[in-house]
Parts: structure tokens; sequence; C-alpha cells
């Protein structure tokens, strides 16, 4: 079960390393959260720094040991988390969309971080510890690319009533991972997935060029119809070019 | 946390669909359970104030996260080297951070379970643990490069 057990902070460096550190002295649970006020040294993607004012945003992380799943599967998480934090803001009246691979925006505004840490034991995934940041009740975010759920809608909300939700649709959609249900778990990434199967214009390491997204292999590479050809991408091979590049 | 947050805290869980939820705060840990069913059932809180802080329960330890995850395969012939490949497609990083000291570094002593290095594939980065014990001879890999499955990433020696 999924935030049986929340653990709250004041403060910590990162919600992630602390986990990491209960890992070490072995004193945590499958489905242990911890919610922090504040962190002082928030980890974004590989070195980037994410910052949330103290007490306005959900700055959270929790621990999940897969019972079987393969390293070979490994994107599956990507999308059980994107699918858990959409429908979470869907019940906030928000209209949100995947950005491939884990981003999740309102319009074309990011509103969550998510830093997934895995620890492979041979080819199985033996823990994950999952960083998520909701901008929730922030209002002055220092990028014209983010938003917050009561920039969006009005509405302050208390931060654990997001969490519960949260924690609540991760609980949910365990079984999809669990279960194997991959090709579920596709289709509801591939819906939600912004700009899918829309006219784009993207730029590859030769050109810019107007293309389309049909689908995601796998491993999770973007798969893109250019004319008649049909090519793959992996992360950092194509931008989006769009004037609000995230 | 005072009585007002602690409704408003009961309120949320009984709306959530969350069945129990325990919350720990510096001094002070408070049990919600909800009974699932109709919508309209009770919640039962249990609060423990200051002091009766418990430590994380000692949950019977499964089995310490301590094995090994890259593939190993021996190095043909008269060498004595063993070769540390890459399980998946990826960007390899020698170190948990830019600012961070390499995991490992030529020379360095490894054992089994001992961190070499992170695989980021698709956002996702996976510590990569030694199935071995020996000596790091060379890293194959400059750091932050891309690799593919089965790519040789480290020689160790396992003497």
């Amino acid at each position: 079960m999924i935030g049986k057990k929340i653990i709250q902070l004041e403060n910590v460096d990162s919600t992630n390393n602390y986990v990491a550190n209960l890992i070490q002295s072995n004193n945590i649970e499958h489905g242990t959260v911890i919610l922090a006020d504040e962190q002082t040294a928030g980890k974004g993607q590989r070195g980037n720094t994410w910052y949330s004012k103290p007490g306005e945003n959900i700055v959270t992380s929790i621990y999940l040991r897969p019972e079987k799943l393969s390293v070979i599967h490994q994107f599956y998480l990507t999308i059980y988390v994107s699918i858990s934090i959409l429908k979470t803001l869907k019940k906030f009246d928000l209209s949100p969309s995947i950005k491939w691979p884990n981003d999740i925006l309102i319009g074309s505004k990011k509103i969550t971080g998510v830093l997934v840490e895995t620890h492979l034991n041979k080819s199985n995934i033996e823990h994950v510890i999952i960083g998520i940041g909701i901008n929730v009740n922030q209002m002055d975010l220092n990028t014209i690319n983010g938003t917050s759920i009561r920039m969006e809608t009005n509405e302050f909300n208390p931060i654990y009533t997001v969490l519960l939700s949260l924690i609540n649709e991760l609980n949910l959609n365990w079984k999809h991972i669990t279960n194997e249900n991959f090709t579920f778990l596709k289709k509801e990434y591939l819906n939600n997935l912004w700009l899918y199967q829309q006219e784009t214009i993207f730029t590859d390491n030769q050109s810019e060029f107007t293309g389309k997204i049909i689908d995601i292999d796998e491993i999770g590479r973007l798969i893109i119809q250019k004319g008649n050809q049909i090519q793959k991408y992996n992360l950092k091979e194509i931008k989006f070019n769009l004037r609000n590049e995230i | 946390m005072n009585l007002t947050e602690i409704q408003d805290l009961i309120k949320f869980v009984a709306k959530s669909g969350v069945n129990e939820v325990e919350i720990e705060q510096k001094d002070f840990k408070i049990i919600i359970k909800a009974e699932q069913k109709g919508k309209d059932q009770p919640v039962y809180i249990q609060a423990t104030a200051p002091v009766a802080l418990p430590q994380a329960a000692p949950v019977a330890p499964a089995a310490a996260p301590v094995a090994p995850a890259a593939p190993v395969a021996p190095v043909a012939d008269d060498s004595k080297y063993i070769i540390v490949k890459s399980p998946m497609i990826g960007t390899f990083y020698r170190s948990a951070g830019p600012d961070k000291d390499a995991f490992v570094n030529v020379g360095a002593s490894i054992s089994a379970g001992t961190t070499l290095c992170i695989i980021e594939a698709m956002k996702l980065f996976n510590e990569i643990e030694s199935e071995v014990s020996g000596k790091i001879v060379k890293v194959l890999v400059d750091d932050a490069s891309p690799v593919e499955y089965d790519q040789p990433l480290f020689l160790v020696d396992p003497a």
C-alpha cells in the first residue's frame, strides 16, 4: 500500500536523498512517502536544481519495490508516474497533458517535475525512488514557462488534499505495473501525450522539419512520421520547436 | 498539528480514497483509518503526541539491497580481466552529479555491491553496481557519453 506511511519533514536537502539514506540504514518499506515543506538542495534532472517555496507546493519522494520488473520495461515506470500525476491534476479541474518523456503541462506550461532513480539487481529493478514536485499554491514562480494549480484555477488547495489524491492514483495504477498491463499503460500515455498525432515543427541534428508523433517504442523513444519516413528519436536527439520550449 | 488541521486531514483522507495513513512529523504522529465500502463511513483516528515517535517500524529486512546489477563477462583468451557491460541503452555517468566525485577511478578497489556508475535512460537514473570484487583497471567510456546495450564500461582485475 503506497502512502500508508507518510513522513513529513520541515526541511531536508532532497527528499530523494532522504529515501536513499533510509534505504542504506534498511529502515524503509515499500510505499513509504516523504513529504517536505522545504528542500534545501532539491534535485532536478542531472545537476538542475528544483526550487519550491516552503510549504506552498508538493515536494515528495515515494519509495517502491516492484516485485518483478525487468529493466527492459523501465519506461513503464515513467508512464506509471506520468499517468498518476495527470489523473490527480484532472481531479482539480485542470486539463493536463504529458510532454515526452515525463513532464506534465497545463497548456504549454510546466506544472510538475519528476526525478526517478532506480537501483538494479542484475536485470531487474530492485527499487525505485520517485521524486515528484507539483506546483500547488505558489503564485510567483521564477519562470514564465511554469504554472501552479492555484495560478490556473485561482483555488487554494491544502497540500494534503493534493498529496492524498496523488497517493490514491499511485495506488490505483500500481497494479498495471505489477500485472504488466503494458499495452494499457502505453495507450493511456499516448492518449494524453502532448502534440500526439499533430503536425508539429521539430529540430533534429540535421534540420528543422514538420512531422507528427505517432508512437513510442518499448524503451520510450519517440516515433515520428516525417513525410513518408518513420524515424525514432532518443532524448536529446530531438527538440520541439515552440516559442515556449521548456 | 492543531485540531483544525487534524479535522481537515481526516476529511482529505475520507475523500481521497486512501484507506489508511500514518503521518509522522518531528514530534507528532497520527494514524487515520477509513473504512472503505460507502462514501460517508466514519474515519478512525489515533494520534500519539510528543515523545512517542517510534522509529520507522522495524520491518523484517527484505534481502539487503546490495545485489549487483551489471552483467559481467570474462575477457577472451589469456586476459584475466573482467568486463563490466551496460545493461541498457542510455547515457553513462561516472558520478552522482556534475559537481560530485566519480564513484570509482582507475586503481580503486571494488567489491560486489559497489556503485560503479549511473546510466540514464529516458530521464530514469539507474545506479549500476558491481557483481565482482577486484580493482578498476580501466574506465572504457567517457563521462556523459551515450552507451549501447552490452557496451563494455569498465575493465576489472578480479585479483
